[in-house]
């Protein structure tokens, strides 16, 4: 049975959406009830930076992938299977 | 934002005196643990690399691999936002008339708690440990005379001399509030 490698990408799309709406509620905190002062603002800054430097890295990466190729299920156990690489390929 | 110059409730002439937060080893501890997790992958990855050199160019587990650590380094970063947000939300503001308690736990979890300088009964100061002792951090616990457990200012900086302070402006409160007192008693005409 051939499954698509892109069902690898509904996890991560997952851990993702999680991801933001917990930079949302950090943010939210640090807006709301943090002190009026130069450091709340500089953290939201660098956790919002820092969130999308990881994020564009990832994805960058991720895109490298041909995400269209199928597999075989018995390739999948890494020791059997006579799987090549996907990567630009 | 809360803003230290219009604290809630501000009471007349009330001037904030002390603004505490943790000290900054827990800055240093969450950033120590933090690479800690952000380094793991690598340690994972040249174990996976010894023990099966195919493995991150197999056409299954070479994207998956790289699918989980992208999603692990994002639950990482989150969880180091979480922290530091919780640091920089524990803060403990003493004014001359009261002083305001904030503790955030977690994200979900809130606590804001204020005492009176005139209601102190008690104040307590501790450095427990080498480290402590070495970079003079530790708790500050306040007893009031209500039926509450008492307050605690968690890893501050130099807890003797925030306690030698309150102490102080406790002591100036309750001599302001006794001559109040003596006020409001005597009749006026």
């Amino acid at each position: 049975m051939d499954i698509p490698l892109w069902i690898l990408l509904v996890p991560v799309g997952f851990v993702v959406a999680f991801t933001v709406l917990f930079l949302f509620f950090n943010v939210f905190h640090l807006a709301r009830y943090g002190t009026v002062g130069r450091g709340a603002v500089a953290l939201i800054l660098v956790y919002v930076v820092s969130y999308c430097f990881v994020l564009v890295l990832g994805a960058t990466a991720l895109l490298d992938v041909s995400w269209s190729r199928t597999v075989n299920v018995r390739d999948i156990l890494p020791f059997t299977g006579s799987g090549t690489s996907s990567f630009g390929l | 934002m809360m803003n230290l110059e219009t604290l809630p409730n501000a009471m007349p002439n009330e001037k904030v005196v002390l603004f505490l937060r943790r000290h900054w080893i827990d800055l240093i501890r969450i950033f120590i643990f933090s690479g800690v997790l952000f380094v793991l992958p690598v340690v994972v990855g040249t174990l996976i690399e010894l023990a099966n050199p195919n493995l991150l160019a197999h056409v299954f587990w070479g994207p998956a691999l790289l699918a989980i650590l992208v999603a692990y380094l994002l639950v990482v970063l989150v969880l180091t936002f979480t922290e530091l947000t919780d640091y920089w939300l524990d803060v403990w503001i003493v004014t001359n008339e009261r002083i305001i308690n904030t503790e955030q736990f977690g994200l979900f979890n809130r606590v804001v708690s204020e005492v009176h300088l005139h209601q102190i009964q008690d104040i307590t100061s501790e450095q427990k440990g080498l480290l402590a002792t070495f970079l003079t951090y530790g708790d500050v616990y306040i007893q009031t005379a209500a039926e509450r457990e008492r307050f605690q200012f968690k890893n501050i900086d130099n807890p003797e001399d925030v306690k030698i302070a309150i102490s102080g402006l406790s002591k100036i409160c309750k001599t302001n509030h006794g001559h109040q007192v003596h006020e409001e008693e005597m009749p006026t005409d």
